[in-house]
Parts: C-alpha cells; sequence; structure tokens
C-alpha cells in the first residue's frame, strides 16, 4: 500500500514538475514585471511562447551541422529523464546503488550537449557562449562534485533516497546543500551569471541561431534543468529534516511531498526576484566568486570525514 | 593447445622479415607488415578467448616459459583490438611518408613493438619479463623517432628513452629485492618485512609510474606521443602506457596488499587525472592535448587500482575491493578503444590537412563526416557520455570509489569527477576547434580519409559503442582475470553486479532497481528520437547564419588558444605551480648541467642526467641487496 504510494508520488512529482516549471517561470516574469513597474505576462506565458514556438518553423543557419539539430532533443530527454529519479518526499522505487552519479550525469551532460549543439552552428556569438558556458560548467561542477562527495560519504550510500534516509541532521550535509543551493543558482545562468546568453552582448549566445521548434525544445530543457537541480539541492539540503518530522507514514510522505514541492516552488520564484534586481557580471567576475564559493563543500568535505 | 599462443608470435615475427624483405620496393613495404599485424592481431584476440573459456595455457619458446592466464589474456585482448585498428589503419596512412624515410624500417619496428608488447603479459618470470618490457621500450622509442630528420621527434625519443631507463632502474631495483628474499626468478608469493615491502612498493610504483605517465613523471609522454606516427600514437596511448598496470596488478598482489599502498595510489591518480586534464584543456596541438589527457586517464585507472588495494585488505570489503579491480581493468579497456580511436582521428586530420595546430583548421565535419562521427562517438566516450564505454567505466570507478566510505578516496573521487568534466571541456575544445568552427582554411577543400583509415576508425570507435550497450563484454574477461589475480570466484563477483546496457549496478535491495537503469538509457534514447520526428514533421529553411547584419565571412574568428582563457586565468592555480616548479627546479638544473657540460647538446644533457641517476640506483641496489642479505 505505502509503496504504491510512493510509486504515485514519485510519478506525480515528475509529471508536476515538467508541467509547473514552466509556469514557474511565468511567476519570476510577473515579479520581474512588478518590480520593474510593468503588468508582464500572464503566468502561462512560457508554455504558451514553447507552444507558439513549436508551430513555427526551423531557420537552419547554412553553417551548422547536424549536431546542431539533435543537441536540444538530446538535452531535452536527458532532463525529463533526470526527473523521475528525484526525491520527492517520498523514498523513490526507482532509485538504485549509484542514481545520485546518474543524476549528474543527466544534468551536467545535458549542459554540456547543448553548448556543443549551439558551436555546431558555426555562428561566432554561440562559440562565445559555449567557451563560457564550459567555464562555468567546470567551475560549478567542482563545488557540486565536492558537495555529492560530502553526502555520499556521510551517508556510505550512493542511493539519494537511501542518503536522505539515513542522513539526520548534520552539519556537513546542511552545508553542501547550501552550496549545491547557492551553485544551483550560478549554473541555471541567472542574471548576474547570465553570460552564455547575455542578448545585448552576443546576441543570445548558445541560444543565438536555435528558432522554431528547436529554440523549443532547448528552452523547455533550460527551464527543466532549473527545476531539476534546484529540487536535486533541495533534496540534499531539507528533505533529510522533512523525513525527521514527518516520518515515513502516508500523511508524512504527503506532507513532506507538498512542502517539499512548495519550497522548490518559492526557491525558484525568490531567485526570479533576485534575478530582477542584478545586472550582468564578467565571465571572469562570475568564476572568481565560484572558486571562492568552494570552500563550503571543502568544509562539508572535512566535517562529513570526521563524521559530523 | 600452445599453438593458440605461439601463431601470433610467429606471424609477427614473419611480418618483421617480409618487412625486411621488402626493402627492396620501399613504398610498399607499410602493406604486408600493416595486413600481417593486422592478422596477429585478430589471432591474438582468438587466443585471448581461447584462454577465457579453457582457462591458463603453458607453452615454452627458446626455452622461455610462456603463460596465458586471465590477465594475460586480457592484455593480449587489449593489443590485439587496437593493434587490428592501427594496423589496418596504417595500410592508408603510411603512405605519408612514402620517399620520405623508409616504409620497411617502419614495419620491422612496428611489428616487433607489436611483439613485444604481446611478449609483456606473457612472461613467467623476473628476467624474461625485464628483457621484453626494454625491448617495448626500445622499439616504442624507435618508432617515436621515425621521422628522425626532424629535431623535434630525434629529441622526444631520446627523453623518452631516458625516463624508461631511470624507470626500469626502479623496476630492477624492486625486482632485486624481491628475488633476494625468493631466490628464485618465477613469479611467487612472497612475505616480505615490513619496511622492506614497502620499498618494494614504492620502487614498483615509481618505476611503473614512469611508463604510466602519472604526473609528476609523465613529462615524456606529451612530448612522444604526438611526435610518433598517429597509429603509433594510438598504440602508446591506448595500450603501451597501461602496461604499466599490468606490471603493478601482477607484482604488487604476489605480495602482501598494504591499505596505504592503495590510499597513495588513489590520491596519486587524482593528483593525475587534475594535473592531466588542466593542462590538456591548455593545448593547441591537437595530439598534446590527447597526449595530456591519457594523463589523467591513467590516473583514473591509478584511483580503481588504489581503491581496490585498499578494499581488498578487509575481509569485509574484498567484493567491493575486487569490483573496484575490475572497474580499473575495464576503464583500462574503454580508454584503449576511445583513446585509440581519437589519436587515428588527429591522425587523418593530420593526413588530410597537414597540420596538428587546432588554430589552423575548422570546419571539417562537412569534409569528413565519417572522421567527425568517430571523433565524437570517442570523444563522448572518453569524457563519459552514456552509452558508450566511458560511462560503464567511470561509473563503475565511482560506484566503487564514492561507495568505500574512506574520507581519502571519496575526496579522490570527487576531483575525479572535477576531471571528468575538465576532460569533456578538453575534447569539446578539439571536436568544436576542428570540426565544428568555420574558420577560413589555409589547406582548401579537402576529403574524407582513405577506406582503410575509416575503417580502421570505425572498428576501434565500434567498439565504444559495443561496451557502452554490452558491458557484459569488457566485464566478463575482466571479472576472470580479476578472479586469477586475487583469487575470487568470477561468479561470485558477477553475482553482486546488475549489468544493464551502459549501466553496471553494483547489486542492492530495491525491487525496480533492475529496470529503472535500464529505463532511463531507454527514456533518453526514445526522448531523443521522437522529439528528433517531431522536429522532422516541422517546418524548416536554410538561412544564412545571423551576425548582427555583418558581412558574411569564414574569417578566423574563435582560436583554440581563445579556449577558457578567463577559467584558465582564474583556477590557474596548476599552472602556476608548474610554472614555478619549472622555473625553480627544472631551470636551475638545466642551467647547472649546462654548466658541468657548456660543449654538450641538448640531448647530450639527458643522458648526463640518465647517467647519474643510474649510477645511484645501481649504488642503491647494491646497498639495498647487502641490507637483504644481512
Amino acid at each position: 500500500m505505502l509503496s504504491i504510494l510512493y510509486v504515485i508520488l514519485t510519478i506525480l512529482g515528475s509529471i508536476i514538475g515538467f508541467t509547473v516549471a514552466p509556469l514557474v517561470d511565468g511567476i519570476e516574469r510577473k515579479i520581474r514585471a512588478k518590480i520593474q513597474n510593468r503588468i508582464g505576462p500572464p503566468l502561462i506565458q512560457t508554455w504558451l511562447d514553447i507552444a507558439k514556438l513549436l508551430r513555427k518553423e526551423s531557420l537552419i543557419p547554412r553553417t551548422a551541422k547536424a549536431l546542431f539539430i539533435i543537441a536540444p532533443a538530446i538535452a531535452l530527454a536527458m532532463n525529463i529523464a533526470a526527473l523521475p529519479l528525484l526525491y520527492y518526499g517520498a523514498p523513490n522505487v526507482l532509485g538504485f546503488y549509484g542514481d545520485i552519479i546518474l543524476i549528474l550525469y543527466l544534468v551536467v551532460g545535458s549542459s554540456l550537449i547543448l553548448s556543443l549543439g549551439a558551436a555546431a552552428s558555426g555562428n561566432p556569438y554561440a562559440t562565445i557562449g559555449f567557451s563560457r558556458k564550459i567555464s562555468l560548467l567546470i567551475a560549478c561542477e567542482l563545488v557540486v562534485a565536492l558537495s555529492i562527495a560530502t553526502a555520499i560519504l556521510k551517508t556510505g550510500s550512493l542511493s539519494l533516497t537511501e542518503v536522505i534516509l539515513r542522513t539526520g541532521i548534520a552539519p556537513s550535509m546542511i552545508i553542501a546543500g547550501i552550496a549545491l543551493l547557492i551553485v544551483t543558482y550560478i549554473e541555471s545562468l541567472r542574471l548576474p551569471f547570465e553570460l552564455t546568453e547575455a542578448k545585448p552582448e552576443i546576441m543570445g549566445g548558445i541560444f543565438v541561431e536555435y528558432s522554431g521548434r528547436l529554440l523549443a525544445f532547448a528552452e523547455l530543457s533550460h527551464i527543466l534543468h532549473r527545476f531539476v537541480m534546484t529540487l536535486l539541492s533541495l533534496d540534499i539540503l531539507i528533505a533529510p529534516l522533512l523525513k525527521l518530522v514527518f516520518g515515513v507514514s502516508i500523511m508524512g510522505v504527503l506532507m513532506s511531498f507538498i512542502i517539499l514541492m512548495l519550497i522548490s516552488i518559492l526557491v525558484l520564484i525568490v531567485y526570479g526576484a533576485i534575478e530582477s534586481l542584478c545586472g550582468r557580471t564578467r565571465i571572469d567576475r562570475a568564476l572568481i566568486f565560484t572558486a571562492r564559493l568552494m570552500i563550503l563543500p571543502i568544509i562539508s568535505l572535512i566535517l562529513a570525514s570526521i563524521g559530523v | 593447445m600452445f599453438g593458440a599462443i605461439l601463431a601470433p608470435i610467429v606471424v609477427l615475427l614473419i611480418s618483421a622479415v617480409v618487412s625486411a624483405i621488402m626493402r627492396i620496393r620501399d613504398e610498399l613495404a607499410h602493406i604486408p607488415s600493416s595486413v600481417l599485424s593486422a592478422v596477429a592481431s585478430i589471432l591474438m584476440i582468438l587466443s585471448a578467448t581461447y584462454v577465457f573459456i579453457h582457462g591458463k595455457q603453458y607453452t615454452s619458446i627458446l626455452g622461455i616459459k610462456l603463460c596465458m592466464d586471465g590477465l594475460s589474456a586480457f592484455y593480449a585482448l587489449i593489443v590485439g583490438v587496437v593493434g587490428l585498428g592501427a594496423s589496418v589503419y596504417s595500410i592508408g596512412y603510411m603512405k605519408r611518408f612514402v620517399g620520405e624515410y623508409s616504409l620497411s624500417w617502419f614495419g620491422i619496428c612496428y611489428s616487433l613493438f607489436l611483439l613485444s608488447m604481446y611478449m609483456v603479459p606473457l612472461t613467467t618470470d623476473f628476467i624474461s619479463f625485464l628483457v621484453f618490457w626494454e625491448l617495448m621500450t626500445l622499439f616504442s622509442a624507435l618508432l617515436v623517432a621515425y621521422e628522425s630528420r626532424r629535431p623535434e621527434a630525434y629529441r622526444a625519443a631520446l627523453k623518452y628513452f631516458a625516463m624508461m631507463m631511470v624507470g626500469a632502474g626502479f623496476i630492477i631495483a624492486a625486482f632485486a629485492i624481491i628475488y633476494n628474499e625468493l631466490h628464485s626468478l618465477e613469479y611467487a608469493h612472497i612475505t616480505l618485512p615490513p619496511l622492506l615491502k614497502h620499498v618494494v612498493f614504492a620502487f614498483l610504483a615509481v618505476g611503473f609510474g614512469f611508463k604510466a605517465g602519472l604526473a609528476p613523471l609523465h613529462s615524456w609522454l606529451p612530448d612522444a606521443h604526438p611526435e610518433a606516427p598517429s597509429n603509433v600514437s594510438a598504440l602508446l596511448s591506448g595500450v603501451m602506457i597501461k602496461m604499466a598496470f599490468y606490471g603493478l596488478m601482477r607484482f604488487l598482489f604476489l605480495l602482501e596488499i598494504d591499505f596505504w599502498w592503495g590510499i597513495t595510489l588513489t590520491l596519486w591518480g587524482a593528483f593525475s587525472a587534475i594535473v592531466g586534464t588542466y593542462l590538456s584543456i591548455a593545448q593547441d596541438d591537437s595530439k598534446k592535448l590527447l597526449a595530456y589527457s591519457s594523463v589523467a586517464q591513467v590516473g583514473y585507472i591509478a584511483i580503481a587500482l588504489g581503491t581496490a588495494i585498499a578494499l581488498l585488505v578487509s575481509p569485509y570489503s574484498r567484493i567491493l575491493g575486487s569490483i573496484a579491480f575490475i572497474a580499473a581493468l575495464v576503464h583500462i579497456f574503454s580508454h584503449a578503444v576511445s583513446k585509440g580511436s581519437l589519436f587515428l582521428v588527429a591522425g587523418s586530420i593530420l593526413y588530410r590537412t597537414g597540420t596538428r595546430d587546432l588554430n589552423t583548421i575548422g570546419g571539417l565535419a562537412k569534409y569528413m563526416p565519417l572522421t567527425f562521427a568517430v571523433s565524437l562517438i570517442a570523444g563522448l566516450s572518453l569524457s563519459g557520455v552514456p552509452p558508450l564505454s566511458g560511462f560503464v567505466s567511470k561509473w563503475m570507478i565511482y560506484a566503487t570509489t564514492l561507495g568505500s566510505r574512506i574520507s581519502l578516496i571519496a575526496l579522490a573521487a570527487a576531483l575525479a569527477m572535477f576531471a571528468s568534466i575538465l576532460t569533456a571541456a578538453a575534447i569539446a575544445k578539439l571536436i568544436t576547434s576542428a570540426f565544428l568552427i568555420e574558420r577560413s582554411p589555409s589547406y582548401g577543400k579537402v576529403s574524407e580519409s582513405p577506406h582503410s583509415m575509416t575503417l580502421g576508425m570505425l572498428a576501434l570507435s565500434a567498439m565504444c559503442i559495443v561496451i557502452g550497450i554490452y558491458p557484459i563484454s569488457a566485464i566478463l574477461p575482466a571479472s576472470l582475470s580479476t578472479s586469477v589475480t586475487l583469487a575470487i570466484s568470477s561468479e561470485i563477483m558477477l553475482e553482486s553486479l546488475l549489468i544493464h546496457p551502459a549501466v553496471v549496478i553494483i547489486k542492492s535491495a530495491g525491487a525496480f532497481a533492475q529496470f529503472s537503469s535500464l529505463a532511463i538509457v531507454l527514456v533518453v534514447g526514445l526522448g531523443a528520437l521522437i522529439i528528433s520526428m517531431l522536429y522532422k514533421s516541422g517546418l524548416r529553411r536554410s538561412v544564412d547564419e545571423w551576425l548582427s547584419g555583418s558581412i558574411v565571412e569564414p574569417t578566423p574568428r574563435y582560436s583554440a588558444v581563445n579556449y577558457f582563457s578567463v577559467f584558465k586565468d582564474i583556477y590557474g592555480a596548476v599552472y602556476r605551480v608548474r610554472r614555478a616548479l619549472i622555473k625553480g627546479i627544472s631551470e636551475p638544473l638545466l642551467v647547472l648541467y649546462k654548466k658541468l657540460s657548456t660543449a654538450y647538446e641538448f640531448e647530450q644533457r639527458y643522458s648526463t642526467l640518465v647517467l647519474t641517476i643510474t649510477t645511484i640506483l645501481l649504488a642503491l641496489i647494491i646497498v639495498l641487496t647487502i641490507i637483504g642479505v644481512i
């Protein structure tokens, strides 16, 4: 009975993640508009955009290689595949020994393949965006790898569900979770770190040549990526606490599910609000910031290795 | 059936003789040697398969006892697979040198190089091991110096040979200590006093570390690998540097392994992985980039082997340790095929455009679509993208290292993950600047590489896909050889693994666990297919690229030099430390040697260095032998 609920919640969570992530983007746009004294688009604008883009024709530059066309599809599929592997407040029955590494691979792989696809367009702006994106990705990945290593070392499991179920309140995990949450902000390319698109500077960077259906795939993939990363950091940061408070009974699991979803939506909204208050930085500043951030996961790894 | 083992030896000897005879028609000399080497490679694969099915085989040749057990068979398999690809590739590639350098000489060296690599794992005593080990070094050095009129190649070969001599000195010292206790030259288990045991480990690790190219003993590698002809580079990077791990696997387990050996190897491997990838993303020379990436990848193998040793010490983690050992072997296989193909790709680019400089080539994808496909498959495999071979092996390495619950190993694993994304960046640099980014070419229109070259590359890169989709094809031989080395039944190891396309899972409870990994691979594959179909059904139009209205011309746009420049500045501690070390240690040393021998040429300075170190080592060996006697 309980395990059926677990399955349902995981599936439900994935579906909600898929449908709500673009809606949250709509909320972010609304808030940005409010801060900038505009009325702003309706909440479902992002879905409307995607629906419209799906109907538009795709313009393929003559210099583009085949990779340009298949990259958005692979990136989107990777992000969708990562959704059911996350922890939605209930033990994930799809989880297995090593699923954390798979999630990381899917998340990083989707960014990588999308930027490779952009470089395959042959456009110089896209190439600049590509180079910036890879630099930023490497810098962020170091923080992510160290944080995840902390979680694994602390609990001795490579299964996300087991990591969460085995952790009580541990300082090392909390620090690792915070580091992940901050790095999520950077990696999801929000202002001031929106360097790979930078419309006024490099014409949309990696997205410059994408249009029509291909742009729809790329946009959706980008939005899902934000959601997956956010939920993953919250899984490390908050889910152990929720499990401690509510347990794994029917009501407890339901409560955890609702709270986890609400918090992740809230985090995305707060991120959107922060974004609207920022201007774009330079790539070197962004990398220096990420380098300084490394202190957090290093501390957490040291704490975890002494068993705290 | 001893014929199975001897057949490749005979064929390769014939190949060397035929090459020597072909001196009279030098422009065709590469064809018989390449074809015969390819045949010998197939025979190696067959003999390895025979051993996997029927178990250990003994034979002897000229009084040398040979034995092919699981571990040697695994190495014979790798030599065979990469040798096959490289030999087929040679048929086309060696035309590059017609009239310039002797193809007959190449044929002799190439056949004997393959032969020595095949023989090293077959030996059963220390002396013949050393003989074939040195022959392997000799013939590979001759092949590195193949373009002997180019001073770079000559210098690289000398540097390589010099450093290998130092490495061999350490190995000999270790063997001397073992022999002193064992009083027999054949491999046998031995119990050494604790101090001596650690000394043997240190000597073996450093000695084989030179051959493996583990940083900071790697400096020969990025010189020698690019200077060799590309088919040889594939063998050097794909197979030869892994022979060092054969040595470690064979000899370390003769002793009683120690926990701290494992930790040392793991941390050393992580260091090598970071240094290798860092230097790799900074290269603008296609083959240098790949060579530095090899420094990083041997680091991964060292991580896996070190983890295996650390875990095997405790009886509770023997199974996980043996899986780490399998991971090391699978990574050896997977890196052999992917790096092998990438060196062949670099060779094809060199063949068609005449340059290795990534700043001057670009947009080759439309001229060389098959080469591009190979580079994409092998490159993604090297970066560890599913469902390719690199993912399988790296996955197993992460699963065992992170699952070990030893904090130093977990740290190494986190660094390895970071190195993994740096590898992806290096490969992205190679692929984008050579194939994707448009640039005004200095070489005009080029065509796809000749058929034999394409065939060789495709065969090797196909192995990346085969191992990725049927991981058992690499894991079964690896587990058979592991069971021989560690005396754990391969059934027990295989039972603790769930093997799916692209994903190998260490067994744990969970009803859906068996399906989910498979499901993920399917979801990504099918999802991408469906989404692509969706695209296909939509409207499309071909247009010029958007350049904000400026005139479209394929000017030099984004040079390889500029890649990750900001990253290299800010995360450049590795470069700065390296520069400081070169300034602080290497340069004063060179100045010192210059003063000692002002009249000497550059190469001679190296030989002085070697002479000094060998003398010290010999003295050390004598001292240690005496201590051993007492």
